[in-house]
């Protein structure tokens, strides 16, 4: 009979049976208007005999009955009429009952009935309210049930004997009443609703399960009526409305039917009624059907209970005088031992709530965090290794609630959170790590102490090295992506004293653990870290400047530094460490004042300069750093720095190209002429400036004569396929002609500066030159060239005008 | 035809779980508040006869479920609307937020006529918290939000104070009377046709 519900089939069900409500309903209006109760009766029930169906599903049958009771409502106001005419309400509460089919009859002696207590006569509430709640008990389909009783609660709900109604009195009845009215609807409807999982074949299971979902507000609504009585105190809740609630979804042992009131419980009646009742509440809990997904039942009393408590600290106290906490985790541990089948995923979102219950409520006591994570584990451990993915992603929530709670590093410190770490797979592992280096960070929270530092250390281990399962599942990428965050993360490894010495012991810790990462991470871990080490020389230095050395000196701190520099060369990473050797050089000379060691930072690069740097990009690229350091420095002595220079400038004529040999000598020149620095010995050495200039303009001439030789097409800078590298201007290198602007710039440069040995006849000399190539075939249509020469020449024009010592200067040069 | 039909107004609250939306109702209909946080089930309605100028008309406020897990029947009961009242805690940027949500969610829901012009009413509640101090949404943007959406009439409220209550009610039974208007009647195809296919005897008309 209840087979089929195809959705077209649905539609025209409800299409035939909705026109003949209709049809009866235009009937129906025109027997009132005709004052006729007798054919209104008749057509009323013709009416309702259309919610006599089997075919609907429960959305469609709901849809015919609010046609229905749209309908029945002008009955309603007929039957007001006709008693206010004087005809009897007790005539018309027998007269409905004429009516052939028991649904429609009901459905006429609920609306008699309501009409009875409302009219001027008024029948005492409270017996038509157990006479009608009796009398429904006729309908036993489960859908045609549950859908009366909701009419009958739906015209009653203003009629109850609700404490301060006008219908509560000696005969009417009270709040009592009331109550028991709606608890006795409540029951039969839970049992109507219970029955339907029996009925039918177990085929049509899951259909079923579905409607009994769809229609589990009709029972719930009984629960909203009696939370919305007035005369509903603490004390009738708690001694007779909960315990006949709880014993009736106790006893129905019906899995859809437990899941749903209990939630139906908690967000219908108060808080506070709650918080007074908490231990029956909680007692029922492990009752319940091993199906019911207890956790979400227990996660929304927490939530509720924890907002409730957010939104008034005065409520704390109270929890705290129910042990509201020992009370949850006490059914917590029930639960998980009286189901030992309870899925780990739930086992661990039960807890979950539990933690962000006691993070709301008492954010200052963590060793209830630690409780919790205790009894997790042992629930857990004793369900086998957390494998299956629900169960794995509810285990990192469980783990991360505490982290947004509280300060990262205590709860990590935590006995018990450990433990409930080690239950993860190596790959869950890795996310929780992860996820913990994403809340120090987000959080800025500082990692101070050596111990502290080992703890994070053992927690993150699947991102710093390789892990037993992990290393086949994880590509390139993955561990790029990891060890991004490690490098952000040593930033936050900070004595929180500020102690140089307590930060080294830091550093030294971390860096023991980086080195076991292997190349690929090392490539991106040693170097933040180098940088972290920077950082703190320079207070180091500072303070042995200022004659109070800390236990571990400079000197110490630049062995860490070399140590750490040379790993890096050995990942390889040659171009990296030769950097961070120049990095180290220069702040041992400048920060330090140490030669010894800027020159030791310097002979190292120059080594992996000679040895490791593997093409002539790199080379260029690595020379220039090395010349711009040098440049940089103060602190070598006139023998060292010769040293250093020579072998720097011995350095550009092994360059391949001619164009990068003759930057690297002009670049050389730099070497030979510091900028003044306040306190410092400036190298001035004009005659060394003018040989590299020299040298540079020789070395242009022949790239000249080359491109000659070569006869080949003169490059364009917009050329496809240039062989020039990204980011460089190509032009500029492509071409001879504008190694000439940039000679002459140099020339300028020094000139500037007031460097003796470029007088006004060189420049001038030199303009000529520099003019006659510009005008050249090879060079007068090259319009970025061009373009860079004006403004070179534009720089002339300006010096000149601008009046005073530089102008004189400029005053003989012809342009 | 039904000429002692009493005009029937359907009026629908909707709005995010907890912005006061029984409460509004009951203030209205009942007089009375009450400040614990009660979830509502399902949908129903409470009815209230109210003067709209000279006529008298019978204003059915359908009170529903702003948790979706008790919206378990779907919302059939939209259809035949005549104004939607929308509900935010002016305390609470996301149930303003959500305003949207609701709307889109009832035009397509009920299909009125005209959905264009269909009438909503937007109701602020809650403006009594801390004297206002915890007010997360001003009027002002409320009411350009309002002004966005063809001009619907907005209201400050406060469920706990009976504070513009009545008032907004009132706006919301003239909107939702002259959307009334326009709502078809059900005649038969032919009178007589049904009557002679009624069961048992025709009607008793005179003609």
């Amino acid at each position: 009979m209840e087979g089929g519900y195809q959705p077209q089939e649905q539609k025209a069900w409800l299409k035939d049976a909705s026109n003949a409500v209709k049809r009866h309903g235009f009937y129906l209006r025109k027997a009132i208007d005709d004052d006729n109760m007798k054919e209104a009766l008749r057509y009323s029930a013709a009416l309702l005999g259309e919610l006599r169906t089997s075919l609907l599903s429960p959305q469609k049958y709901y849809e015919l009955y609010m046609q229905a009771c749209d309908e029945l409502r002008n009955l309603e106001v007929f039957f007001r009429e006709e008693a206010a005419k004087g005809r009897s309400h007790a005539e018309l509460y027998d007269l409905v009952q004429h009516a052939g089919n028991i649904v429609p009859r009901l459905y006429l002696l609920c609306t008699a009935g309501a009409c009875y207590i409302r009219g001027p006569a008024g029948a005492p509430a409270k017996l038509i309210l157990r006479d009608v709640v009796e009398m429904c008990k006729g309908v036993q389909h489960p859908t045609r049930g549950l859908f009366l009783r909701a009419y009958l609660v739906q015209v009653m709900r203003g009629l109850l004997p609700d404490t301060g109604s006008q219908y509560e009195g000696e005969e009417g009845g009270n709040v009592i009443d009331a109550i028991e009215f709606l608890l006795v609807n409540f029951t039969e409807m839970n049992k109507l609703w219970v029955r339907m999982q029996h009925q039918g074949s177990a085929r049509d299971r899951e259909k079923r399960e579905r409607e009994r979902q769809q229609l589990a507000d009709l029972v719930g609504k009984n629960l909203t009526y009696l939370s919305q009585l007035d005369g509903l105190t603490f004390q009738l809740y708690r001694d007779i409305v909960l315990p006949r609630v709880l014993e009736q979804v106790v006893s129905c042992r019906d899995d859809i039917a437990q899941q749903y009131l209990m939630q139906c419980i908690i967000m219908v009646f108060p808080d506070e009624f709650h918080l007074g009742t908490l231990q029956s509440l909680l007692g029922t809990l492990p009752q319940l059907q091993p199906g019911v997904r207890v956790h979400t039942v227990l996660s929304l009393l927490m939530d509720r209970l924890a907002n409730y408590a957010a939104s008034d600290r005065g409520v704390v106290q109270q929890m705290n005088q129910v042990d509201a906490f020992g009370q949850m985790s006490g059914v917590a541990l029930k639960v998980v031992e009286q189901h030992p089948d309870m899925p780990g995923a739930d086992v661990a979102a039960m807890y979950s709530a539990l933690l962000g219950f006691s993070g709301t409520v008492y954010p200052d006591q963590l060793d209830f965090v630690d409780r919790v994570l205790e009894t997790c584990h042992n629930a857990l451990q004793r369900r086998g290794p957390i494998g299956e993915p629900k169960a794995e992603k509810q285990v990192v929530a469980l783990l991360s609630t505490p982290l947004d709670k509280y300060d990262v590093v205590t709860v990590l410190g935590l006995t018990h959170y450990p433990s409930v770490m080690e239950l993860l797979q190596p790959r869950m592992k890795r996310e929780m790590a992860t996820k913990i280096v994403q809340t120090l960070l987000r959080s800025s929270t500082h990692v101070s102490g050596v111990d502290k530092v080992e703890m994070l250390f053992s927690f993150i281990a699947p991102l710093v090295r390789d892990m037993d399962g992990l290393a086949d599942q994880l590509d390139e990428e993955d561990i790029a992506e990891d060890q991004l965050l490690l490098a952000r993360l040593v930033h936050n490894l900070r004595s929180a004293s500020g102690d140089s010495d307590e930060q080294f012991a830091m550093l030294e810790v971390a860096q023991r653990h980086f080195l076991l990462g292997g190349p690929q991470r090392m490539r991106h871990t040693l170097l933040p870290l180098a940088f972290c080490a920077l950082e703190t020389v320079r207070r180091v230095a500072a303070a042995e400047q200022a004659g109070s050395a800390p236990k571990v000196g400079t000197a110490r701190w630049y062995q860490f530094l070399h140590q750490t520099a040379s790993e890096l060369a050995a990942v390889p990473a040659a171009e990296l460490a030769l950097q961070l050797f120049l990095t180290c050089a220069h702040s041992a000379s400048e920060e330090a004042g140490l030669d010894v060691t800027a020159y030791e930072f310097f002979e190292q690069a120059f080594i992996l300069y000679e040895e490791s740097i593997p093409d002539s990009r790199q080379e260029v690229r690595a020379l220039q750093s090395i010349m711009g350091t040098l440049n940089r420095c103060y602190i070598f002595g006139p023998d060292e720095r010769a040293a250093l220079a020579h072998k720097a400038s011995s350095y550009c004529a092994k360059l391949l190209k001619r164009t990068d040999q003759c930057q690297a000598v002009l670049a050389c020149s730099h070497l030979y002429w510091q900028a003044e620095v306040e306190g410092k010995q400036a190298v001035r050495d004009e005659q060394g400036v003018l040989s590299c200039l020299k040298r540079a303009l020789k070395i242009a001439n022949a790239a000249q004569q080359q491109l000659a030789v070569a006869a080949r097409p003169r490059p364009r800078s917009a050329t496809p396929g240039s062989n020039a590298p990204p980011g460089s201007a190509p032009a500029l290198v492509a071409s001879p002609g504008s190694l000439f602007v940039e000679i002459l710039d140099h020339y300028l440069f020094f000139f500037d500066q007031g460097c003796g040995q470029i007088t006004t006849a060189v420049l001038q000399s030199l303009l000529e030159l520099v003019a006659n190539e510009m005008a050249a075939e090879a060079c007068k249509d090259d319009e970025p060239l061009q373009a860079f020469y004006n403004n070179t020449l534009a720089h002339i024009r300006q010096q000149k005008a601008k009046g005073g010592d530089a102008a004189a200067r400029y005053d003989t040069l012809q342009l | 035809m039904a000429s002692r039909k009493r005009t029937l107004l359907k009026v629908i609250i909707l709005g995010d779980s907890g912005v006061g939306k029984t409460s509004l109702m009951n203030q209205y209909v009942n007089k009375k508040f009450s400040s614990q946080y009660k979830a509502t089930i399902g949908a129903d309605f409470l009815t209230k006869e109210v003067q709209v100028d000279d006529r008298l008309v019978t204003m059915q406020i359908w009170d529903t479920a702003g948790q979706e897990r008790f919206q378990s029947l779907g919302v059939a009961f939209y259809r035949g609307a005549d104004c939607c009242v929308l509900v935010y805690d002016v305390n609470s940027a996301k149930s303003f937020d959500n305003l949207e949500n609701w709307r889109d969610e009832f035009l397509i829901q009920a299909s009125p006529s005209d959905p264009d012009n269909f009438p909503f009413v937007v109701l602020g509640n809650k403006v009594d918290v801390e004297g206002g101090r915890a007010r997360q949404v001003s009027e002002k943007k409320a009411k350009q939000w309002c002004a966005s959406k063809g001009g619907i009439p907005h209201f400050d409220t406060s469920a706990k104070e009976d504070l513009n209550v009545d008032d907004a009610f009132q706006t919301i039974a003239r909107n939702a009377l002259k959307n009334e208007a326009e709502e078809e009647l059900y005649i038969p195809e032919t009178v007589d046709v049904n009557a002679a296919a009624a069961p048992r005897r025709p009607q008793s008309s005179c003609c």
